[in-house]
């Protein structure tokens, strides 16, 4: 969480809420990766510049606890509604906008504010369509931390703060630990610490080690979660690297997922107009706003200048 | 960075929405639409893909099967780490002026 992200929430969150995200966020590491070898050497600490923007490691599942506490308290969030499709209500001089889900329900409102991800329905209804996918299929896993002893056999760089380590073919590994407050002063092995990794595996080298592009294989999106930690432990035998493969396998996974990279490229402030244009009906309606990956969807990278 | 990207724009919105309704008193018309539309988002699509751009550029960074890629690699290391010196030099210089730089959440609660 860098400051752009602590800046939203600091602006959307209520007092106890953003108490609360400020107890979550991890202390006990450096704040910038370092770059390191395939042995997990440090070749430069992204951190040693003072200029680095800073971060903060926060549990993603915790996070969304704590965003959801109002939400649910005032019974205004709706899980598993997936957009079909909508219209615009014109009845007067204002317009309405009416969302129509796979369900069958229905919403009305003055605005729809689209904040649904990547993969958007909605980009693609509106007609904006600026999302592609890049050539890195990425693999992301969250292992809890048993012992004490699984953090100090993990190498020195990452028991210091997050690594990343170039593969090669466009592969990159990300590997951070994650150390909340911490609650006994004498040690920095904090019960619920975690490790995370993710790699980010060039589509082409994937194809040519493993026989196939995941986007193929797993396209209705079940995906067997040993198959998937055995589909890492494969890609990484090619890499050669005793220590990547020990920090794969620290202990054992608690949840691993597949992605492929998105990004997408930077539509004119007239795109509603063009969109309209080339799709009439309802496309480009002023009202649905986007934010975050429906519109300016990016590679999820670890090191930014 | 896209999480960091996405509360960034909700931040803003929050800002805006709030704004919008009370100054209309509720009255959303389709101009008063169009006219914070167009606030919100020459605001956030400038900010949003320049980070989009730098996501693709930080990734290249390590391709390095080739000669080409393998140079380049290590020469941006070499200017990080000068760049590291000099920054140093500046920020040392610049704390006997302005004091030492606070903390990441400290700054962000003087917004």
């Amino acid at each position: 969480m860098g400051q752009d992200g602590l800046t939203g929430l600091r602006t959307c969150l209520q007092e106890p809420e953003w108490d609360s995200v400020k107890h979550k966020l991890g202390r006990g590491s450096k704040a910038a990766p370092q770059i390191c070898d395939r042995q997990f050497r440090q070749i430069f600490d992204l951190g040693s510049l003072l200029t680095y923007p800073e971060s903060m490691p926060i549990q993603r599942g915790r996070l969304r606890e704590t965003l959801l506490v109002q939400l649910e308290r005032r019974k205004m969030i709706h899980f598993s509604k997936v957009v079909k499709t909508y219209e615009i209500i014109r009845e007067g001089p204002m317009q309405q906008i009416r969302l129509v889900f796979e369900d069958g329900t229905d919403a009305v409102g003055d605005l729809v504010i689209a904040a649904d991800g990547s993969k958007s329905v909605l980009n693609r209804l509106t007609g904006l369509r600026n999302r592609h996918l890049t050539d890195v299929r990425c693999l992301t896993a969250r292992i809890n931390i048993t012992r004490p002893e699984i953090v100090q056999s993990l190498p020195q760089t990452l028991q210091a703060g997050p690594v990343m380590l170039g593969l090669g073919a466009r592969s990159v590994c990300f590997s951070s630990l994650y150390l909340p407050a911490l609650d006994d002063p004498k040690s920095i092995y904090h019960k619920s610490s975690t490790l995370m990794w993710a790699l980010a595996v060039g589509a082409d080298f994937w194809k040519q080690t493993l026989g196939y592009d995941p986007e193929d294989e797993y396209e209705d999106g079940k995906i067997d979660q040993q198959e998937l930690l055995e589909t890492a432990l494969d890609l990484s035998e090619h890499w050669h690297s005793p220590a990547l493969r020990s920090v794969l396998i620290a202990d054992p996974i608690a949840s691993i997922g597949y992605g492929a990279f998105r990004s997408s490229s930077k539509p004119s402030l007239t795109w509603r107009r063009e969109a309209h244009a080339r799709f009439g009906g309802d496309a480009g309606a002023d009202r649905i706003w986007f934010m975050g990956d429906s519109i300016h969807a990016m590679t999820r990278n670890f090191i930014h200048f | 960075m896209g999480g960091n990207q996405a509360l960034r724009d909700a931040g803003s919105l929050s800002q805006l929405l709030p704004m919008m309704v009370k100054e209309n008193h509720g009255n959303i018309t389709d101009e008063v639409v169009q006219k914070n539309l167009l606030t919100y988002e020459k605001e956030m699509i400038p900010r949003g893909f320049k980070w989009v751009k730098a996501s693709e550029e930080g990734h290249d960074l390590f391709d390095t099967d080739t000669l080409g890629g393998k140079v380049k690699f290590w020469m941006i290391i070499s200017i990080m780490r000068i760049v590291k010196y000099v920054a140093l030099f500046i920020v040392l210089f610049t704390q006997i002026f302005s004091g030492k730089r606070k903390s990441l959440i400290e700054r962000v609660e003087s917004i």
